[in-house]
């Protein structure tokens, strides 16, 4: 019995669509829970990710990278080689400028591999009136280690850091006021990383066999399903690819939340005249008088005179 | 009466050499002999003393001197001053006289220092007493130093 030419493309696409939900259902079951984190269809990654997770790299290397391979871009780079933005010998080597010696915190040690997301909160006190200056001093730090603000309010600000330097950033942050508390909160988000990059890697193949046939089909009617399914596969591609770039920007870029509280206006405390008074030292003695040797001067007494016995 | 300025006198005489301080004796006191400590002590009868001393101008002082000195000792023992006199000697001497009350006891003493000071002699004139029994006779007391000749 001969199978139409349409029945056969059905049945491949039918099989690889299997496929690609078995892989699906596999990532699902398998992900922690963790991993649908600030996962968002249509989430502005320019606006989020910032200047490292605009380049092509990221894309280009995920979609190039093998099965167990970890991403060689650095925007991509998990936490452990997160030394993505120059350290300060290595910039003034590039630019010619003197070394400035600054204490190193690195904020992982050099082992570390994992993809890690730190988020920091620090709740600082602050003179009276001094929230705007130490907001503006929060800032320049972020700026000054290559981050950027995030968002603002009077009394609050959220810095994006690279997160090389996110415990750099964050010593400078605590010196800005008295620190009332502090906490950091890290995401390991290398396995779901690992997990987008082989089912990109996956869907990737079937797009480019499906592709091929496409140039085989007979008529329209299988021209529009294969263009269907590669619609579908492109979409999810798109969404892979997305959710990729926004872990690594996360990972890049950890957030600071820095919370700003002003101590109350010191009052002057007026003083009671009266009991200011009562604290006044005792009067100095009388002065000094003439101490006469003269005998009889000391007999002179009225008791003396009358014989009295005290 | 003239016994005791008799008797004075020749007190005066005889520790002194040429001094001659007399004092009359008030009515209705007494003169006691042989103090070692007065030229001259009376008294009434309810113990309003009246004396005198006669002392070395040493160092020599005059009389602001002599009655500062005093005053100042009284002072610090306690005797509060109430006023200060400008007295005479029988014989035309000036002298300062201080008035003092002293508590005592739940009481109260008055007492009297009158100076006389010369060249060579500083006399003091001591009258005392319970002050309720003292301020009635405070005119004999007066008197009785008005009487004084430092000599």
């Amino acid at each position: 019995m001969r199978i139409p030419t349409y029945c056969t493309i059905g049945l491949v696409l039918t099989a690889l669509s299997l496929g690609c939900a078995s892989k699906s259902a596999h990532k699902d079951m398998m992900a922690p829970a963790d991993y649908g984190y600030g996962y968002e269809e249509g989430y502005d990654m320019a606006a989020e990710a910032g200047p490292m997770a605009m380049d092509e790299g990221p894309m280009d290397a995920a979609a190039t990278m093998g099965g167990a391979a970890m991403p060689a871009s650095p925007a991509m780079a998990p936490a452990g080689v997160m030394g993505t933005v120059p350290s300060g010998a290595a910039k003034a080597a590039i630019s010619g400028e003197p070394a400035v010696a600054e204490p190193e915190l690195p904020t992982t040690g050099p082992d570390v591999d994992q993809m890690l997301i730190f988020n920091g909160t620090v709740g600082l006190l602050v003179d009276h009136l001094g929230t705007a200056t130490g907001i503006d001093e929060a800032v320049d730090l972020a700026v000054r280690a290559g981050g950027y603000i995030a968002q603002q309010t009077d009394t609050t600000v959220i810095l994006r850091v690279p997160s090389g330097k996110f415990r750099k950033v964050m010593r400078g942050v605590e010196k800005l006021g008295d620190v009332q508390s502090r906490s950091v909160q890290t995401l390991d988000v290398s396995e779901e990383f690992h997990d987008l990059g082989v089912q990109l890697e996956h869907l990737e193949a079937t797009r480019d066999r499906i592709k091929k046939l496409l140039s085989t089909a007979k008529d329209l009617q299988e021209i529009m399903t294969v263009e269907r399914e590669l619609e579908r596969l492109g979409g999810e591609i798109d969404r892979i690819r997305g959710r990729m770039r926004f872990l690594s920007s996360q990972a890049a870029f950890s957030t600071l939340t820095v919370a700003f509280a002003e101590r109350p206006k010191e009052i002057p405390v007026l003083v009671d005249e009266h009991e200011e008074r009562e604290i006044l030292p005792p009067p100095p003695p009388p002065p000094r008088l003439l101490d006469t040797s003269v005998d009889w001067i000391g007999e002179v007494d009225v008791h003396q005179l009358m014989n009295l016995h005290r | 009466m003239r016994r005791s300025i008799l008797t004075l006198a020749l007190a005066a005489l005889a520790l002194g050499g040429c001094a001659t301080t007399s004092l009359q004796t008030p009515a209705g006191f007494a003169a006691q002999p042989d103090d070692d400590h007065y030229e001259y002590r009376a008294s009434d009868g309810e113990g309003v003393v009246l004396a005198v001393r006669r002392e070395k101008n040493q160092p020599r002082g005059d009389l602001r001197f002599w009655t500062s000195a005093l005053d100042v000792k009284l002072r610090q023992a306690g005797y509060q001053a109430l006023s200060l006199e400008e007295v005479a000697s029988a014989d035309g001497i000036e002298g300062r006289q201080i008035r003092y009350a002293l508590p005592f006891e739940g009481r109260e003493l008055s007492f009297w220092v009158t100076l006389f000071v010369t060249s060579k002699r500083v006399v003091i004139v001591e009258a005392g007493g319970d002050s309720e029994l003292f301020d009635a006779k405070t005119e004999a007391v007066e008197q009785a130093i008005a009487s004084l000749t430092v000599g």
